[in-house]
């Protein structure tokens, strides 16, 4: 990207206190993975001060703020490549931007309606399962009676005391058997941090799924 | 611009910087992700020497924020200089409240101990890790260890605790004793003493470990099956105190003995030294208190 390119126009805002907010985000994405299918609010004084390109939300900018830099290329699924989402994050995030699924550190999926896979994403290796990609994928509804194309599941597993409930979408026909793939591949695979644009929801590679029929 | 201390104080908040805190913050999701499995991160210098726990430090610096309320231990207790020193770091880095109560912290740090109050949901736990690797012993290449660890071969484990029983008629093993989190990767809870080991298993906590030299941050989290290794003809046993407490008379906890005089007077306490204020403060007494006739 040109340097003239990236300063064209001011860059929209990102974090009004970067140190803090961070922080506060981290926490937000560690009690939503340590803790899956619990739904975690971002505080309102982040979420409000953000002001991402459409289509990114805000709380899918505030995860990458906190936790992505030059060393974390990150993936934009094809309704993010538009307007000045690639470059809003290479702004404020000094990350590269990168079309390739496998080389990504974090995936923006701003359609989850067109994602049925997730093992075109890093998956690590048996010896590093940590080197794998995280999802932030946003959705319409989530933790809410769902809607139409809405997936209704119920999670087991780390982090979960007996079993916990989660409804979210629309997401893709192919979204819940792409799920249960990712936990087959265990210990490698893809983590998921879903979004709605305020809140959060963590669907670690260790959560086990089943869906509901409603 | 950040809304406390730094701008007036030549550290950063918490004393990491930014980049720093990203990098460790990303390794404690993947550790989180993976249970019980090592992920490696990029140590950095802390002031303070590697035996006091810098693995702990750089886990809590990339964590805490100014809502937290920090309690530090080191063996049970928080009075000991480093439990002190770290208390102190984070107090005037992190402008964060500190605690001496388990139930009052949201972070709590340790060296060796759990403590003996239940701890909750929302709370996590850090511990300073000394050794990370529980096959480090039987093979001293990482490259196996971690293939090892890819192909779930645990069996050398297996045999050398077999060996401790066929020469000692048990296993030998009082503290880091190995255990299996979630089924699936080896883990060493070094150094906390194997009468700790039960308190991991389904803990409400997060409990998440660093280990400073080693560079390996791991974690267990909240609810989840930590099993201690065993046999079904030699199972696991936590570590047995024939008596109660000297000062609040509690039974089944972890106790310290201490030298009272030197004609060999001694007298055995609790080490979590929090929960033994807290016990004697209800009233509770033990032997060299005047036992529980003087309960209030
Ligand atoms: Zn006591």
């Amino acid at each position: 990207m040109l340097v003239e390119t990236l300063f064209a126009a001011a860059p929209r805002p990102g974090f009004t206190d970067p140190v803090m907010q961070s922080q506060a985000v981290f926490r937000a994405v560690m009690a939503a993975l340590a803790e899956p299918g619990t739904v975690h609010a971002l505080a309102e004084d982040i979420t409000a001060a953000i002001d991402a390109p459409a289509p990114i939300t805000p709380a899918a900018a505030a995860i990458l703020l906190a936790l992505a830099d030059y060393e974390t290329p990150i993936y934009l699924d094809e309704a993010a490549r538009c307007g000045d989402v690639a470059a809003f994050l290479a702004f404020h995030c000094g990350s590269r931007i990168t079309d390739i699924a496998a080389d990504a550190a974090f995936a923006l999926i701003a359609d989850a309606t067109a994602l049925d896979r997730l093992d075109l994403f890093a998956q690590g290796s048996l010896e590093y399962p940590d080197r794998s990609t995280t999802l932030i994928v946003q959705v319409a509804e989530l933790g809410d009676v769902p809607g139409e194309g809405a997936v209704r599941l119920t999670l087991a597993g780390p982090g979960i005391a007996d079993t916990a409930r989660i409804a979210f979408g629309p997401v893709h026909p192919g979204f819940v058997a792409a799920l249960t793939d990712n936990r087959a591949r265990f210990p490698q695979g893809a983590d998921l941090i879903l979004t709605d644009g305020t809140r959060l929801v963590g669907l670690p590679r260790t959560t086990r799924i089943e869906e509901e029929v409603f | 611009m950040s809304t406390t201390a730094t701008a007036t104080t030549p550290y950063n908040y918490a004393y990491l910087d930014e980049q720093t805190k990203r990098m460790i913050r990303r390794a404690i999701l993947k550790a989180i992700a993976i249970p019980g499995y090592q992920v490696p991160f990029a140590s950095r210098e802390m002031p303070m020497p590697y035996g006091w726990g810098t693995g702990g430090v750089q886990v809590t610096a990339s964590i805490i924020g100014p809502t937290d309320t920090l309690k530090v231990i080191d063996q049970g207790s928080d009075d000991t200089t480093n439990a002190v020193s770290i208390r102190k770091f984070f107090q005037k880095t992190a402008a964060v409240a500190v605690t001496t109560s388990t139930s009052a912290a949201t972070i709590i740090q340790t060296r060796h101990r759990i403590p003996e109050t239940p701890l909750t949901a929302g709370q996590v736990l850090v511990f300073q890790v000394p050794t990370p690797e529980p096959l480090r012993f039987l093979e001293p290449r990482e490259t196996e260890t971690r293939k090892m660890h890819a192909l779930a071969e645990y069996g050398l484990m297996h045999v050398k605790l077999y060996e401790d029983i066929a020469k000692h008629g048990r296993i030998a093993k009082t503290y880091d004793y190995p255990t299996m989190v979630a089924g699936r990767y080896l883990m060493a809870p070094s150094p906390t003493p194997k009468f700790d080991n039960p308190k991991m298993h389904r803990s409400p906590a997060l409990q998440l470990f660093g280990a400073g030299r080693e560079k390996r941050i791991y974690a267990v989290p909240p609810h989840t099956d930590v099993v201690s290794l065993d046999f079904d003809d030699y199972p696991f046993e936590v570590n047995k105190f024939d008596r109660p407490c000297a000062l609040c008379g509690a039974e089944n906890v972890y106790l310290d003995e201490v030298i009272l005089d030197d004609r060999g007077g001694r007298m055995f306490v609790c080490s979590d030294t929090d929960h033994c204020e807290t016990r004697r403060a209800e009233g509770h007494r033990g032997e060299i208190l005047g036992q529980e006739e003087t309960r209030a």
